[in-house]
């Protein structure tokens, strides 16, 4: 079977991952709305769809992986499952301890998928430059892997202050803020970790 | 419990450059990624029996005379 094109993949994701966030806050907040229970529960599940394409897409890719690709998934995939069965368990406890409240473990939930994804692009980065392998490099657009970071970071926050402002929903806002604020982070860290190898060669 | 075994020496690097390939294009050649290729070369990552035979062939050569413990 033919390798995915890494041109392809991100492009599918890419595009996958932006509509999710537009039927986050466009379409989803209207599950909470007056109305049919069957409309209520599409409004509520639609954001769903891109997530089952994009997790389709990676299997595919996955699939389509030479050996050592699949061991370097296998890795990342293993220490994200680990770090986010520790984490809702965490949450789990904490909201039947009534610590914080079932809106805010509802939130949580969300978080699920976006931390499986980072942990795993992470630890799959980390065991890709073990193995002598570059851990993130330029992609799609040519940007460096930082500059790609910051300008999803940015989006996203320009995207949480629609959710303040237009929506007024603060559940939104702290979710999509506190993606942005995580995408930048990672951003930070790719700049710097890029400055020190261009001082070290 | 047994220490695990170390990657085998292999001589992927010299032949390649004898044909004046990159690693792109050795990659491109066998079917993987060029980092499944340069972590090959640098003794990071020891090929599977398939994968070994493919590269045994590409080179026209014996697996024994192209890997070494």
């Amino acid at each position: 079977m033919a390798r995915m094109s890494k041109r392809t993949y991100e492009l599918q994701v890419a595009v996958a991952m932006s509509l999710y966030m537009v039927l986050i806050v466009l379409v989803w907040p209207l599950s909470r709305q007056d109305g049919a229970v069957w409309l209520k529960t599409l409004y509520a599940l639609i954001p769903v769809v891109p997530v089952v394409y994009v997790i389709g897409l990676m299997a595919q890719r996955i699939v389509r992986s030479d050996e050592f690709e699949q061991r370097m998934h296998l890795i990342g995939l293993g220490v994200a499952s680990a770090v986010v069965s520790i984490m809702t368990l965490i949450a789990a406890f904490l909201a039947l301890a009534k610590l914080f409240t079932l809106e805010w473990a509802a939130i949580a939930l969300m978080w699920v998928f976006p931390l499986m994804m980072i942990t795993y692009s992470a630890a799959r980065g980390y065991a890709t430059r073990r193995y002598g392998g570059d851990g993130c490099d330029e992609g799609v657009t040519g940007w460096p892997a930082y500059a790609r970071f910051v300008f999803i970071g940015v989006t996203l926050a320009l995207l949480a202050a629609y959710a303040y402002y237009v929506r007024r929903s603060e559940e939104l806002t702290s979710l999509v803020l506190g993606m942005a604020c995580g995408i930048v982070v990672v951003g930070g860290f790719l700049w710097i970790r890029k400055w020190m190898r261009s001082r070290n060669p | 419990m047994d220490a695990q075994p170390q990657p085998m020496n292999n001589h992927v690097r010299e032949l390649r450059e004898q044909r004046g390939w990159s690693q792109g294009e050795l990659a491109e050649r066998l079917d993987v990624s060029r980092q499944t290729i340069n972590a090959i070369e640098t003794s990071k990552y020891d090929p599977s029996l398939p994968l070994a035979f493919r590269i045994a062939k590409l080179f026209r050569q014996h697996i024994e005379e192209i890997f070494e413990p």
